[in-house]
């Protein structure tokens, strides 16, 4: 019993002794060329001890999560008239912005990104609609030739949802997948259907 | 010397000596090694590590235990006093170096404890790089753009990433409250453009609270901070890996933030030469992979190649190939990197006390010829 309490009381010792890890490292760097990466790509953590199988890990699932840097200086695109190209950063490629509540985005995220089903369901989530199955995203896939690949696009409209409405469409690129994403009120979507096939159609690679 | 002779000091080692102690610990630790493999299943490997074995103390339920951090120490107090209360003779020589041989081993299991530490190296190919990033410790960077080429990075450690910490430096025009951290989180696009008083990514993104993944790897740590005495003062959100700069301005100078893993600097660099790797006949799965790499250290210059069961040792660091990337046909090598300061000590004291059993063998040889002589 003698030997039990001691024991206690050196754990409480000890944890009062414990620091908090509150330091401050200040620290000065020198790049002397730009070889030193400061973000290295985000990838699955290889930490486990075992062989990884380079990005096809499947440890970043959200889209957002798993941003790849890749630049648009590998895409071409004509964009729609009126349509105003913003210049994008390391999650979206570029955008487009439409009208004040509209835009369209280019994302291009490593490996399959979630995939189909999960990426559509969180778009459908976003503008309020059920959760579906594996068939039923099939099923509302309309395929689409572009010269990059066959793009998967779904038209994604909430009847109880005015504000917000999607065209989002699914493209293999490579070891990546590229995202491309009108949003805008759901009555505007008709209108803005056939300038994004037009958009959708004139992506391709830089020769 | 009777006992109420003692000195107090030779009293409190007696009593610190005593055996029951030790078998109380090992005990303990028996406990521990059940619970805490019990627990890797729901809780994972890293959390169940930190909870019972790398803690002071933890709980059973809603019971107070020693963590094994607490017995290891307690057993070695125990071990250490028993050799200096222990009255030593020649026969009990083999005995006395076996001991020894454990209370090293107890010596590097907490300098491993204590001090090690391990992480991951990524380099592109051609590039270099000169830090190893933590695998599990998180840090706040804030990046004062000084010249062109030269910056100044205050890193304020995981513990000030709670919320409601304040994060201030006298060289800062400007102070961080945490609002919130996230030890794991989704990162959904807003539907709407948020408050004016969001800035740089918060402005079009938001995190979303998620049930802590068994896996620590799995989980996506995020922060939300307000930052106020600035020129663009308002709510920042940032999140482990993100790779948008999400800049400031204040008093004429600029500013970085970053969540990132804590970052430890070495004194040399490596520069990834070549990454090559094979893959199984018809199949995009790799079959062996290695990094030709090049180490740096002031004016000397090494080339080595770096692949499993073959890592690199330099300066107490020890780098394995663990990993890669190959992305939009650029390749990049993830090297593991542990800085253990007893590495050495398992197999020494492994050494010190097969030799001390064999001692102990010997000296026993002659009493078992005595005692078979004395039965004829």
């Amino acid at each position: 019993m003698k030997n039990l309490i001691l024991v206690l009381i050196s754990s409480i010792l000890f944890v009062g002794c414990n620091n908090n890890n509150k330091e401050i490292k200040v620290y000065e760097i020198i790049h002397h060329n730009k070889a030193i990466p400061q973000a290295a790509p985000k990838a699955h953590d290889p930490h486990d001890g075992h062989n990884h199988e380079g990005h096809d890990h499947g440890t970043a699932k959200t889209p957002a999560a798993s941003t790849s840097k890749a630049t648009s200086s590998e895409l071409t695109w004509k964009a729609p008239t009126g349509w105003k190209e913003i210049k994008g950063n390391s999650i979206r490629l570029v955008s487009f912005k439409i009208a004040e509540n509209a835009e369209c985005t280019f994302i291009v995220l490593s490996g399959q990104a979630g995939g189909l089903l999960s990426n559509v369901n969180r778009w459908r989530g976003q503008i309020g609609l059920s959760q579906i199955g594996e068939p039923a995203v099939k099923k509302a896939a309309t395929l689409v030739k572009t010269p990059l690949a066959d793009a998967q696009m779904f038209k994604l409209v909430n009847p109880n949802n005015k504000d917000l409405a999607f065209i989002a469409s699914i493209i293999p690129k490579g070891s990546s997948t590229l995202f491309v994403k009108l949003a805008a009120p759901s009555d505007m979507i008709p209108s803005l259907e056939g300038p994004y096939l037009e958009l959708l159609k004139s992506i391709s690679t830089k020769e | 010397m009777s006992d109420a002779k003692k000195s107090p000091f030779k009293k409190i080692l007696k009593y610190l000596a005593h055996v029951d102690m030790f078998i109380l610990g090992l005990i303990v630790l028996i406990v521990l090694v059940f619970v805490g493999t019990i627990s890797q299943k729901t809780i994972g490997l890293h959390n169940s590590q930190m909870k019972y074995f790398s803690a002071w103390i933890t709980f059973l339920g809603p019971i107070p235990f020693p963590g094994a951090r607490t017995v290891l120490v307690v057993m070695f107090v125990n071990l250490v006093s028993m050799m200096a209360t222990h009255r030593w003779t020649k026969k009990k020589l083999g005995i006395f170096v076996t001991h020894s041989g454990a209370i090293l081993l107890f010596v590097g299991c907490g300098l491993t404890g204590f001090f090690s530490t391990e992480g991951s190296m990524r380099i592109d190919e051609g590039a270099s790089s000169n830090f190893v990033a933590d695998y599990h410790n998180l840090e706040f960077a804030i990046t004062k753009h000084l010249t062109s080429n030269k910056e100044r990075v205050y890193a304020f450690q995981e513990g000030w990433l709670k919320g409601g910490e304040l994060i201030k430096h006298s060289e800062f025009p400007f102070q961080i409250k945490v609002i919130e951290f996230f030890a794991n989180c989704d990162i959904v696009q807003r539907k709407t453009h948020g408050s004016n008083k969001l800035k740089g990514f918060a402005k079009r993104f938001q995190f979303l609270p998620k049930a802590i993944a068994p896996e620590y790897a799995q989980n996506r740590q995020a922060i939300i901070v307000e930052v106020t005495g600035s020129d663009q003062d308002g709510l920042y959100y940032l999140f482990e890996g993100m790779q948008i700069d999400q800049t400031l301005q204040a008093k004429e100078n600029q500013y970085n933030l970053e969540f990132r893993r804590e970052r430890r600097y070495l004194p040399f660099q490596i520069t990834l030469n070549d990454f090559q790797k094979s893959d199984h006949p018809g199949t995009s799965m790799a079959r062996a992979y290695r990094s030709i790499v090049e180490l740096q250290d002031k004016d000397w210059t090494q080339r080595s190649v770096v692949q499993m069961n073959e890592p690199l040792r330099y300066g107490g660091r020890t780098f394995y190939q663990s990993s890669y990337i190959i992305d939009e046909g650029k390749e990049t090598t993830v090297l593991a990197v542990v800085h253990n300061y007893g590495r050495l000590f398992p197999y020494i004291s492994s050494i010190i006390m097969c030799i001390g059993l064999f001692i102990h063998l010997i000296l026993l040889i002659p009493g078992l010829f005595s005692s078979k002589k004395k039965e004829q």
